[in-house]
């Protein structure tokens, strides 16, 4: 065998081998650069939310007086609720969990409500409730940011190509939730109509026709009911209770509006849906089902109810991104918003009895919109 | 907005991409004379390389350029109950749909705000 020829082609394999390692060096270099370049994004967007979530409450406390509020334990508390947990219950035995989380989520809302009302006492629901939105947003920002930061530091620690390259191919969606967070604290902190308040928008377009401004009922907490006649039918409009930042409790409203009522001939929700990408903004879809999204617990009772009184449930959903939804409102929208009433409309005209009684319900944040 | 942020941290390389590009431009026109001159083939080979090396560079600069970001600003649309007369102008915050938004300067009714919602325009990088 010629000598040269074996030297080469040891040298050559010697080469190879190397420049296969160095290309997984460069490969895992340039992973832990993109991933650094949206872990500094992340932690700049979650630094802004909590000045912004402190900026806003220190506001509302300057604007009541200052007189007897100790600013450094406010901010203290505001940064400790950061880092709040909610334990969800065990579902080993799932038999009424719904109830439990209903009960949790109850309880903690009364508990931070009422513990950020004990510093500014003079405060308005509205302005508690924006500030616990922000809260929320802030919440769930810094969350996404510990654990992308954990994972990119565990994968950094032991060279882990797959950890580093897994989470690089998550950080497009990532980034999306960020930037809907992001949207969110500007949205609550200016107190403007967000994407997700095209049901609530729905629902007080609906009671501005048909409604008249005595016929409101309040009898849940933070949600109202609206009592109208539309085409000869009686019909309930449910929504949350504005122009403060809450969700209300729609599915003790149904249960209000069926034992008053006696019965429902019909419940039509109407909700801002997640669209795909390529679908159009403000697009409308109608379905069966109802429409709300969420943990379930409203989704689960509205169901319980329907089915126990035979009601058909009827869906109008208007199709917007996660940003869009958690953003000031987009033009695009208004659009979805009149089709989705036109839409409710004919639902009543064609799928329901006459002299009947039909519960429609704006479901999704009411911030900016009255009543 | 996290936009902005990402804006500035690729705005630090613009000038980076822009000296790299003219150097690598400068020694690739270098490298052409040589080969024309002396006609020795490792020059060619050479410039080649750096042609790639320059295109590259361009490409990344022009992606640079092309990217925008969006500004958003925030419009509130007050309309006439009465004759349907509206109004649009910058919504600063705390405006509340639906809610009443004084009188109508043509008739005298009631305005209430009948929109509010963002407005995105985009900006380039470097403006
Ligand atoms: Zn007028």
């Amino acid at each position: 065998m010629n000598q040269g020829s074996f030297i080469d082609a040891i040298v050559w394999f010697i080469m190879l081998t190397i420049l296969f390692y160095l290309n997984r060096e460069i490969e895992i270099m340039r992973l832990v650069g993109e991933i650094e370049g949206y872990l500094r994004l992340y932690k700049a967007v979650r630094d802004k939310a909590l000045a912004t979530t402190l900026a806003d409450f220190k506001s509302v406390i300057s604007k009541k007086g200052v007189e007897g509020i100790d600013i450094k334990l406010v901010e203290k508390r505001i940064k400790d609720l950061v880092e709040l947990v909610f334990i969800s219950p065990t579902d080993l035995d799932p038999f009424g969990i719904v109830r439990k989380i209903k009960h949790l989520l109850l309880t903690s809302e009364k508990t931070l409500k009422k513990e950020l009302k004990s510093f500014v006492p003079s405060a308005s629901d509205a302005e508690i409730e924006n500030t616990l939105n922000l809260l929320e947003a802030t919440r769930a920002l810094n969350f996404i940011y510990k654990v992308v930061n954990h994972i990119y530091m565990i994968g950094r620690k032991f060279k882990s190509l797959w950890i580093l390259m897994q989470l690089d191919a998550q950080l497009p969606f990532i980034t999306e939730e960020v930037r809907a967070l992001e949207g969110a604290i500007e949205a609550f902190s200016k107190g403007l109509p967000v994407g997700d308040s095209v049901g609530p928008i729905v629902a007080a377009s609906l009671i501005r026709k048909y409604c008249k401004q005595e016929e409101i009922i309040e009898e849940v907490e933070n949600t109202i009911i609206a009592k109208g006649v539309f085409k000869n039918r009686i019909i309930y409009v449910i929504k949350a209770k504005g122009p403060g930042g809450t969700v209300g409790h729609l599915d003790d409203a149904l249960e209000w509006v069926i034992n008053n009522a006696g019965r429902v001939d019909a419940i039509i929700t109407v909700d801002a849906a997640l669209k795909l990408e390529g679908e159009e903004t403000g697009s409308v879809a109608e379905g069966f089902g109802v429409a709300i999204g969420g943990i379930g617990v409203e989704k689960f009772n509205i169901e319980e109810l329907a089915t126990k009184h035979n009601v058909p449930l009827y869906a109008v959903l208007i199709k917007m991104s996660e940003e869009e939804a958690l953003s000031v409102i987009d033009e695009k929208l208004y659009e979805g918003i009149e089709k989705a009433i036109a839409n409710v409309e004919r639902f009543i005209k064609t799928r329901t009895p006459e002299n009947g009684i039909i519960a429609i319900i704006g479901v999704g944040n009411t911030i900016g919109v009255a009543p | 907005m996290s936009e902005e942020v990402l804006a500035r941290m690729r705005r630090k390389f613009f000038p980076l991409y822009l000296i790299g590009l003219l150097a690598s431009l400068i020694f690739l026109a270098h490298l052409v004379l040589n080969y024309i001159y002396t006609g020795k083939e490792q020059y060619l080979t050479l410039s080649m390389l750096t042609g790639l090396f320059s295109a590259y560079l361009a490409y990344s600069l022009a992606k640079l350029l092309r990217t925008k970001i969006p500004i958003y600003s925030y419009r509130k649309v007050v309309r006439c109950t009465q004759c349907g007369y509206e109004e649009e102008a910058e919504a600063k915050g705390g405006e509340i749909l639906f809610e009443n938004a004084g009188s109508c300067p043509k008739c005298g009714g009631e305005m209430i705000v009948q929109k509010i919602y963002r407005k995105k325009q985009l900006k380039g990088i470097l403006g």
